[in-house]
Parts: C-alpha cells; sequence; structure tokens
C-alpha cells in the first residue's frame, strides 16, 4: 500500500516489522523481497528538500524510486579482485567475497530488466557474440555490461508496493534521527517529520538505511542519542572513504587496423539487450604495477560522410537481429551513393584493395575509463553547518583524489599502448592532463556513484557495518547500498547494490521469521 | 613532459612505414637482434634506412624529440645502427621486417617510453634518433 505522509495522524507511532528509510535500489529491492510474507514492512521515502561537486540535493534523488529515477542503466559485475584484500591498496579486502553475491545475480537480473547472465569475455565469445582483439591476456581482461531499461525502481514496482498487503509506503515522509536505548546497541524508534510539520515515530523490529552514500552517514552523524560522534562512530569511521568512479577521457587510439578494433569493442546486441564491450587491467597486471582496478571503453567516431560507414552499420543490426538505429537515413545515404559504394565494394573484395581513400568508416578512437579510487580515510562526508528545511545539518562532501589514483590510469593506458603494439594494432597516445601527477584531471567528472561512507568490514576499527550489513556494536540496524562497499572497483554501483539488497534481505527474513 | 608537440598527422606519418612492419612475425626481430654480420658504430647506416621511412623528415623530427627527452639513449645508437646495417643487407623489406619484430618485440616486453603522450617502443625512438644522425 503506498500512502502520503500526510495521512497519517500528527504524532503517530507506527509499528513494523522492518522499517526500511529510502525508496531507491536497494530500499525497493528489499521491500518487494518481502510481500507476501508475515513480515510487516514500512517504507519511507523522504521528499525533497574539498572538490567540485554536483550539488549534493541534486545527485541524489530523495523521492520515491530514489536515484534510479535518472540513472543511466549500466549494470556489471564487480570483479573477483577487487573483494579481495591487495597488499599494494590500503584499506583494501571486503570481509566477504563474490561467492556471496554469486546466488543473487540471477534475480539481479530480473530485477534490472537484463537478458542472459554474463559481463566476462568467455561468456561472450562462446556465445558467439564477441570476436576479441588479440591483446595480451596477461595484461587485459575483456569485460562486459548490460544496458537496464533503465528500470526506474519507482515505477515499476509501484503497483506490487501498492497491491501488497504486508507492505506500507510512505511518501514525502523524511527521517530526522534515530533514537536509541542508552547505551547505543539498539534503535527505539526513528522520527519521521514532513516539510509542512507533521511528525511522527517509527517502531520496528529491525531498522535498514537504504538513503544512498551520502544520506546514510548523515543520518547516523546526526542520531546522538547515545553518543555524541553518532551512531556507529566510536572509531569515526561514519562519512569516511567517500569514494567516487572519476569518469574520464584518458587516451587515443591511432590504429591501422579500425575494423577489427571496432568490431572487437563496439557495443552489440544479444536477444534484445545492449551489451557494451570494455578492457579492464588483468588481476597480474594490476598486481605486477601495483595499480587500482578500472575499465576502459572505446568511443568510436564513425565517418559520418563515409557511405561505407552506413553501410556498416546496417550489416551490424541485420546479423544482431534488431533493425538498425537511424535505419531509414542510412538507407538514404546508401541511396544516393551507390555508384560510390558499388565501386568500393569491387575494389574491396574483387581486387582485394583497400577501400577508397576518403571512404573510411572510422574516424577516430577515443578511450573512455571509469577509475576505482583508493580507499581514503580524508575523503568524507561530514555534517556542516548549513541546516535544512527541517532543521537538520546538512551534508558537507570533501571529496579527495590522490596520485595513486591517477598513477593507476595512467599505468593503465601505457599497457594497454603495450598491448596495442605488440599486435601491430597501433599506438596509444596519453592525455596530456595524464602526464604528471598533479591533482589536474582534464575534464573528468564523477559518475555519481558514491560508496565507502558507512564500510563494510571484519573489524568494528575499520569500518561501520559487519559482513551482514549490520552497524558493528548495534543489535537491530543494517544498512544497504553502495555506502558499505568497502572498495568500488570500476563497476557501476546499481547491480551490486541490488545483489547485496536481495543478500540482505534473505538474512532478514531468517531474522524476523518470515513466513 | 617538454613542451614540443608531437602532432598526432606528423606520428602518424612518421610511424607509418614501421607500424606496417610491426605486424611482422616476431622471429623476423629476433633476426635482427641475433643474426650474423658486421657489429660496431662506425659500420655507418644502411642507404636503404630512408626507403624504409615514408617521411623522412617527420622521423628525423621524432628522433630530435626522442634524444631530447631520453639523452642516455644515445649510447644505444651504435649497436642498433649495426644490427640495422647488417638487416638492411637484404633490402628495405628485410629491415622492414626486421625492426618490426623488433618494435613488437619491445613492446611485449615493456621496452616503451612515453613521449608527448605517445605510448611508443624503444626501437620505434631509435630508429627515428638513427635517422636524425644520419641527417646531420
Amino acid at each position: 500500500m503506498i500512502g502520503e505522509f500526510s495521512e497519517v495522524e500528527d504524532g503517530a507511532l507506527l509499528d513494523a516489522d522492518l522499517c526500511i528509510v529510502g525508496s531507491g535500489a536497494a530500499g525497493i529491492t528489499l521491500a518487494r523481497t518481502f510481500i507476501g510474507t508475515s513480515v510487516q514492512v514500512l517504507l519511507v521515502a523522504g521528499s525533497f528538500a574539498g572538490r567540485d561537486y554536483i550539488p549534493l540535493d541534486v545527485v541524489r534523488l530523495r523521492f520515491f524510486g530514489g536515484t534510479t529515477n535518472h540513472w543511466g542503466g549500466w549494470c556489471t559485475t564487480l570483479t573477483p579482485i577487487d573483494f579481495a584484500r591487495r597488499d599494494w591498496v590500503p584499506h583494501s579486502g571486503w570481509p566477504i567475497g563474490p561467492e556471496a553475491l554469486e546466488p543473487h545475480y540471477p534475480e539481479t537480473q530480473d530485477i534490472l530488466q537484463l537478458g542472459a547472465f554474463g559481463y566476462d569475455g568467455e561468456t561472450w565469445r562462446r556465445r558467439g557474440m564477441h570476436t576479441p582483439y588479440p591483446l595480451d591476456p596477461q595484461a587485459v581482461d575483456w569485460h562486459f555490461w548490460q544496458i537496464s531499461a533503465p528500470t526506474r525502481f519507482g515505477q515499476r514496482y509501484r503497483a506490487a508496493l501498492n497491491a501488497a498487503d504486508n507492505v506500507r509506503v510512505l511518501l514525502h515522509a523524511n527521517v530526522t534521527g534515530l533514537r536509541t536505548d542508552p547505551a547505543g546497541a539498539a534503535v527505539n524508534h526513528i522520527d519521521l517529520a514532513s516539510l509542512d510539520g507533521r511528525r511522527a515515530r517509527v517502531r520496528a523490529r529491525a531498522y535498514v538505511l537504504a538513503a544512498g552514500g551520502l544520506e546514510n552517514p548523515r543520518l547516523l552523524l546526526l542520531s546522538t542519542d547515545a553518543d555524541r560522534r553518532g551512531l556507529g562512530n566510536r572509531h569515526d569511521t561514519v562519512g569516511r572513504f567517500f569514494g567516487e568512479h572519476m569518469h574520464a577521457r584518458p587516451a587515443q587510439l591511432l590504429t591501422g587496423d579500425p575494423i577489427a578494433v571496432a568490431e572487437a569493442m563496439q557495443t552489440f546486441h544479444y536477444r534484445g539487450h545492449e551489451i557494451i564491450t570494455g578492457l579492464c587491467p588483468s588481476a597480474a597486471l594490476q598486481r605486477r604495477l601495483r595499480i587500482l582496478n578500472n575499465s576502459m571503453t572505446l568511443i568510436i567516431r564513425g565517418n559520418e560522410d563515409s557511405v561505407f560507414f552506413h553501410a556498416w552499420q546496417i550489416a551490424r543490426g541485420i546479423r544482431e537481429g534488431r533493425i538498425p538505429d537511424r535505419f531509414g537515413d542510412r538507407l538514404l545515404r546508401l541511396a544516393t551513393d551507390f555508384d560510390t559504394l558499388a565501386g568500393g565494394a569491387y575494389r574491396r573484395f574483387l581486387l582485394d584493395a583497400p577501400w577508397p581513400e576518403g571512404e573510411q568508416r572510422i574516424a577516430d578512437f577515443g578511450f573512455f575509463i571509469r577509475c576505482e579510487q583508493a580507499p581514503n580515510p580524508d575523503s568524507r562526508v561530514f555534517l556542516g553547518e548549513e541546516r535544512d528545511a527541517l532543521g537538520l545539518p546538512r551534508p558537507v562532501l570533501d571529496w579527495r583524489l590522490t596520485e595513486f589514483d591517477k598513477r593507476s590510469v595512467r599505468e593503465f593506458c601505457i599497457a594497454l599502448g603495450n598491448a596495442f603494439g605488440a599486435v601491430g594494432g597501433g599506438r596509444v597516445r596519453l592525455a596530456e592532463w595524464l602526464l604528471d601527477d598533479s591533482d589536474d584531471w582534464g575534464d573528468s567528472f564523477g559518475g555519481s556513484h558514491h560508496v565507502g561512507t558507512t564500510r563494510m568490514s571484519a573489524d568494528p576499527r575499520d569500518g561501520v557495518v559487519d559482513a551482514d550489513c549490520r552497524v558493528h556494536g548495534m543489535d537491530n540496524l543494517y544498512i544497504a547500498g553502495s555506502s558499505v562497499y568497502p572498495t568500488g572497483g570500476f563497476a557501476h554501483p546499481t547491480y551490486t547494490i541490488v545483489a547485496l539488497s536481495l543478500r540482505l534481505a534473505y538474512h532478514l527474513k531468517e531474522r524476523l521469521d518470515a513466513a | 613532459m617538454g613542451l614540443v608537440r608531437i602532432s598526432r598527422r606528423r606520428v602518424n606519418a612518421a610511424l607509418a612505414a614501421l607500424g606496417m612492419a610491426a605486424a611482422a612475425p616476431e622471429p623476423a626481430g629476433r633476426a635482427l637482434a641475433e643474426g650474423p654480420g658486421p657489429r660496431g658504430p662506425d659500420a655507418g647506416l644502411p642507404d636503404c634506412l630512408p626507403d624504409c621511412l615514408s617521411d623522412p623528415g617527420g622521423t628525423r623530427a621524432l628522433g630530435e624529440r626522442y634524444l631530447a627527452a631520453f639523452p642516455e639513449e644515445a649510447a644505444a645508437l651504435a649497436p642498433l645502427a649495426a644490427e640495422v646495417r647488417r638487416a638492411g643487407a637484404g633490402g628495405p623489406a628485410a629491415l622492414r621486417r626486421a625492426v618490426g619484430g623488433r618494435i613488437r618485440a619491445d613492446f611485449a616486453a615493456g621496452q616503451t617510453v612515453v613521449l608527448d603522450g605517445w605510448v611508443m617502443a624503444r626501437t620505434e625512438g631509435r630508429i627515428a634518433a638513427l635517422a636524425a644522425r644520419g641527417a646531420a
């Protein structure tokens, strides 16, 4: 059932078994897993209220559906090395391994409206969809993304949540604090408020904060009943280790083999789903160069003046069983320049000559990278002096990158240059901003992927939640979302957010004796 | 890195000949490195070296830039000149194959440098430097 907070009596005490704060990918995934069970769920959806960054009240969307209301749909798994403790990456290592998430991947695929599971090179080669360019497998791995619809969780799952007897969604209800027992070992209730002054409390057996990498630490920090440092913050870890995925254009590729490179690195379609191809440093290369993980895709700018480029795009569409994009435009281009096409094809296929000068299909290639950021305790979210519409302190972000982050990008680009050069595949040129260790990242930008601010750790001194996503030292408070990632790899976070949320949901089902 | 910029067009032209050679099978590179023949810095460059360069002017400019950025590389030129001369005895095609193999081997072994952003094999830089020295 979905309702407005304005329909709740002012000062009411609402009871539930499970209270979920936040209605994005994590919150809705959790809530829908309990549909039809004996567990009474209350889902609270809010309302709008160092380094240059996107305004914090824009980058995360605080209404039903959360940030899935404006995400791009890129889905992929973390790689095995992302979970490992790497002796060259301080503070690295998850207390769980990839095997903890793998059982939840099939359900994650369904929730995110994706096709057949597959994110590694071997899978797509076996399916006959990918012919890898012969780069040194000791240096680079092929990696893939699937593009979600993108699933807008608020729209996609609204009807199911509305029809559920045991799930109540409260819209425009903002959490103003978590109230605990004097020892701070358990949450007694949470306080809610609307922008027009209505107030209520929620009492539950278990609570999950699923409000994103900025709001989760904020709610812990402003809940000071038992400890002025905030909940779960005995070791000053809440809000620290803020990480992003810097998106950058670090290099270009100059190749004499453009079609083979493009065929290996171009987006393709499989059973109606869009698949993106990329490269990442192999685990061996990361270990040898002592670098972070990252991923590289190729921006392939076609030669729009070339009739052969349009013919190629039509052929690709037909081969993949889909209507080629801009099909009408391309057909028209072929029809109006058919003599050039026929002449070129005659030269190419009967005389074994190159395509005519000026009619090459590819204009140029540029690399695009998504970078892992090293866990950095000085990169953090904390409470500022400024207050929001509810009188609560606004969060402040002090996002910091290090030389290690930039060196990792540079070393991988050089390794790619070596890999392409070793097979006669071309030459790589690094962008000028990448040539030194300064804080200049050119026109790079963050991907609005917030990780690390309530990180998972085996030892309470190193993080905020344990391997079950429960706040260290607390009995009934859990956190869902990418804020629990100890390290972020290069993978867009939503896929792992959903898988982790499913894992947490099944843990809570057991704990709450869901029938 | 210095402020002197090597343009994409210049690198493209200068490396074109070597780039084609880079597709040669690796054994050709080994032949360049291990094959019999006279050695020594005084042996001179083979006459066919300029024939291997589609843009001799661009290659010389690249070589000058390479030596300016990595002056210690000058010591490696004499042994390479001997190898080039030996491989060049078989004509431009043989020289291209041999140099190409060596370039590929450099990339595979990580024997590369970054010059004004370009990731290039040391052999590429040294060949260009030889061309520059020859012109001087």
